[in-house]
C-alpha cells in the first residue's frame, strides 16, 4: 500500500488540470487548502485497494435488483409542453427575443 | 397562543383538524409562532412561506367545513429541506450558486405531501447538496444547532429538518438521505428518521448529489408519524424512473400487527466501528458504551414484545462502505453539479465575464463552498482512466460485495432469515461543534453503521432510544430488507411503545 503513495495521490500539475476541466477558479490559499484535502480523502480511498473482491463479485450500479416485472417500462418519446415555460426563462439573467444572452463564446477547445 | 398544539404528533393534529377541535388556519399560526421562536436559537430554517402556508389552511378550512375530502393530512403543518423543488418558493440547496432561485414546479414528494393535505410552511437549512454530516457546510449562517444543547450540531445532512421536527416547529420534515442524512441527524437530535429502500419514494424534482444513493424519507417525532408520512410518500412516479412497480401496504395499519414472531438479528461487526490502519490492516474502535447500552435495552424491550433476538449475525463486509462511499458518491456529485454554471443552471457570478467559460468558471467560484469544490475535485480525478478501473470499478465491486450480506441474512430460507437487523444508528452522540469532547475518528466514520445501507439500497430507520447520562438522545436503527419498511417501523413502534418517551421535543 505504501509503495507507490507518490504515483497515486494528485500532484500540483494534475491538480491544476483537474481546476481547469472543472470550471472552477481558485485563490492560491484555497488551491493549497483543497489539494491537502483531495490528498487527505485518497488516503481512504486507497483502502479500497485492499478489499478481497471473490471472484462472480460484479460491479453493479445500484445495490437491490430491479427484476423487470417491477421496472419502469421506457416511455414513448413524445414532446410533452411545458404548461407555463416563462416561469423558467424568466430565471435566465438575461433574455432577448426568448434567447438566453450568454457573453462571447471563444472558438477554441477548453483542455 | 395554542402553544399545547405544535409538540402533538402530525397524527394527533391531523385528527384534531378533521374533528374540528382546531381549524388548519389556527394550527398554522401557532406552529409558525412557535417556529419563528425556536428558529431564533436552532437556526433550523432557511425560509418560511408564511403567505402560501396560509393560502392553503384557509382552503382546507373550507373543504372540511363543506364535508369534501381533504387528505389523511389534512392542515398538518410541515417542511422540507431546502433541497426539494417548491413552486415560486426559494431553493436553494444550502448552496449560494441557487440563491434566489425559484422552482417553476414542486418536487414529487412535495406534490404528495400536499395531496395527502399537508401544509408546507417552511424550507429547513442543510449542507450544501446535503453533502456532509453537521449542517455546517450550508452557505446559510449560522447552521443548524442541536436543541438538546446549542453547542452542538444537530448532524446532517438533513440538518435544519431534525432540528425543527424536535423543537416542535412542524411533525414533519422531508429529508434525503445518501449516507445516513436523515438517520444521523433524527439521531442526534432525538426523532425519527426513515430512509426508505432506493426506488421506494420518488426523487423527482429533488437537487441531486449521488444519484444511486439518494432517497427522500420523512423525519417525526413518533413512528407512527413516519408511518403516515411514508403512506403519502410511497409509490411508483414514472418521472423517477428507479421507482419500483411494488404494492405500497398501509403503513399505519401495518403497525398494529407487533413484533410478535419477528426474527430480529444484531451483528457484532455492527457495534465497533471497523477502521483500516495505515499498514492496510483493520482495528476495532469501540462506539460509545452509553450507545451499546441501549442497544442491549432496546433488544431486550423486543424480546419482551415476543420478538425473537438472533446476536451472531455476520456483517462483515459494511466495514468497507466508507472507501467506496467516497469513490461512488464524489464522482455522481462532480456529474451531478457540472450543470451549475450560471448560465444553464444558477446565478450567475457578478464580476465582468471575459467569455463564456470565465463565466462559468466565475459563478463556480462564487457559487460553491468548499467542500462542494473538493467533492467535484475528488470525483474528477478519480473518474481519470487510470483511476476508473482502480477505484471505481473497484468500489461498485465493493458495492456488491456489501449488498451480499444483506441478501444473506435476509433471506428467508438461510441461516438467519432476519426480518429486522438492529444497529446503533450513530458510533457517538451529537458532538460539541468545537469538536473537543470527540474522537476525530468516530467522527470521519460517522456513517458506517448508515452507508452499507444506501449502498445496499434496503431501508432503515433511526428512532429513540433513550438518553446518555448527560442528556443527549440516542438513536438505534431498525434495518430491513427492499420494500420492507412494514416491519422496521414495526419493531421501531414496539420500542417506542414500550419506552414512551420517543416524543423527544424540546
Amino acid at each position: 500500500m505504501e509503495k507507490d503513495d507518490k504515483e497515486q495521490l494528485a500532484a500540483l500539475p494534475i491538480f491544476n488540470r483537474l481546476v481547469q476541466t472543472a470550471a472552477l477558479k481558485l485563490s492560491a490559499d484555497e488551491a493549497a487548502q483543497l489539494l491537502a484535502d483531495l490528498n487527505d480523502q485518497l488516503k481512504i480511498i486507497r483502502q479500497l485497494e485492499a478489499i478481497p473482491l471473490p471472484q462472480g463479485i460484479d460491479a453493479v450500479i445500484h445495490g437491490n435488483p430491479y427484476p423487470q416485472e417491477i421496472r419502469c417500462e421506457l416511455r414513448e418519446d413524445e414532446w410533452i409542453p411545458f404548461e407555463n415555460t416563462a416561469e423558467i426563462t424568466a430565471q435566465a439573467p438575461l433574455l432577448q427575443d426568448n434567447y438566453i444572452v450568454s457573453p462571447d463564446v471563444p472558438h477554441q477547445r477548453i483542455a | 397562543m395554542n402553544k399545547e398544539f405544535v409538540h402533538l404528533t402530525a397524527w394527533e393534529q391531523a385528527h384534531l383538524v378533521r374533528t374540528g377541535q382546531i381549524s388548519a388556519s389556527e394550527l398554522l399560526a401557532a406552529v409558525l409562532e412557535h417556529a419563528a421562536e425556536t428558529n431564533k436559537n436552532t437556526h433550523a430554517f432557511v425560509t418560511f412561506c408564511e403567505k402560501e402556508a396560509k393560502e392553503k389552511a384557509c382552503e382546507t378550512d373550507r373543504k372540511l367545513s363543506a364535508g369534501e375530502e381533504a387528505g389523511p393530512l389534512a392542515g398538518v403543518p410541515y417542511t422540507a429541506k431546502d433541497v426539494f423543488c417548491t413552486r415560486n418558493i426559494r431553493t436553494t440547496g444550502g448552496s449560494r450558486i441557487l440563491s434566489g432561485w425559484l422552482p417553476p414546479y414542486n418536487a414529487a414528494a412535495v406534490e404528495r405531501m400536499e395531496k395527502a393535505g399537508a401544509i408546507l410552511f417552511g424550507k429547513t437549512n442543510c449542507d450544501e447538496f446535503a453533502m456532509g454530516g453537521t449542517g455546517e457546510n450550508s452557505a446559510w449562517q449560522p447552521v443548524p444547532c442541536n436543541p438538546y444543547d446549542f453547542e452542538r450540531t444537530t448532524g446532517g445532512s438533513s440538518s435544519g429538518s431534525a432540528a425543527a421536527v424536535a423543537s416542535g416547529a412542524g411533525a414533519i420534515s422531508l429529508g434525503t438521505d445518501t449516507g445516513g442524512s436523515i438517520r444521523e441527524p433524527a439521531a442526534f437530535c432525538g426523532v425519527v428518521g426513515l430512509k426508505p429502500t432506493y426506488g421506494r419514494v420518488s426523487r423527482w424534482g429533488v437537487l441531486a448529489f449521488a444519484s444511486s444513493m439518494d432517497t427522500v424519507g420523512p423525519i417525526t417525532r413518533s413512528v407512527k408519524d413516519a408511518a403516515l408520512a411514508m403512506n403519502a410518500l410511497s409509490g411508483f412516479d414514472h418521472r423517477d424512473n428507479v421507482t419500483a412497480k411494488v404494492p405500497v401496504p398501509d403503513y399505519a395499519e401495518e403497525l398494529k400487527r407487533g413484533v410478535c414472531g419477528m426474527r430480529i438479528g444484531i451483528s457484532p461487526d455492527l457495534l465497533q466501528l471497523t477502521i483500516m490502519n495505515e499498514k492496510g490492516d483493520f482495528d476495532n474502535v469501540p462506539i460509545d458504551p452509553e450507545i451499546t447500552a441501549a442497544l442491549e435495552q432496546t433488544a431486550a424491550l423486543l424480546e419482551k414484545a415476543g420478538a425473537e433476538i438472533i446476536t451472531d449475525v455476520p456483517m462483515t463486509n459494511t466495514k468497507y462502505s466508507v472507501p467506496a462511499y467516497f469513490v461512488i458518491s464524489r464522482i455522481e456529485a462532480y456529474s451531478n453539479l457540472q450543470r451549475y454554471d450560471g448560465l444553464k443552471y444558477g446565478r450567475p457570478s457578478s464580476q465582468q465575464a471575459q467569455d463564456m467559460y470565465d463565466l462559468f468558471a466565475k459563478s463556480r467560484e462564487e457559487g460553491f463552498g468548499h467542500e462542494v469544490k473538493l467533492r467535484i475535485l475528488s470525483g474528477l480525478f478519480l473518474s481519470q482512466k487510470e483511476f476508473y478501473e482502480k477505484y471505481y470499478r473497484r468500489a461498485q465491486r465493493a458495492r456488491a460485495l456489501i449488498r451480499s450480506d444483506y441478501d444473506r441474512v435476509f433471506d428467508p430460507k438461510g441461516e438467519y432469515r432476519l426480518d429486522v437487523l438492529l444497529t446503533p444508528s450513530t458510533p457517538v452522540p451529537a458532538f460539541r461543534f468545537d469538536r473537543k469532547d470527540c474522537d476525530p475518528l468516530l467522527i470521519r466514520y460517522a456513517d458506517q453503521f448508515t452507508s452499507p445501507m444506501n449502498f445496499a439500497g434496503t431501508p432503515g430507520i433511526s428512532f429513540p432510544a433513550g438518553f446518555t447520562a448527560s442528556g443527549l438522545p440516542i438513536g438505534i436503527q431498525a434495518a430491513g430488507y427492499d420494500y420492507c419498511e412494514d416491519k422496521i417501523l414495526r419493531a421501531a413502534y414496539a420500542v417506542e411503545q414500550l419506552m414512551k418517551d420517543s416524543r423527544g421535543a424540546v
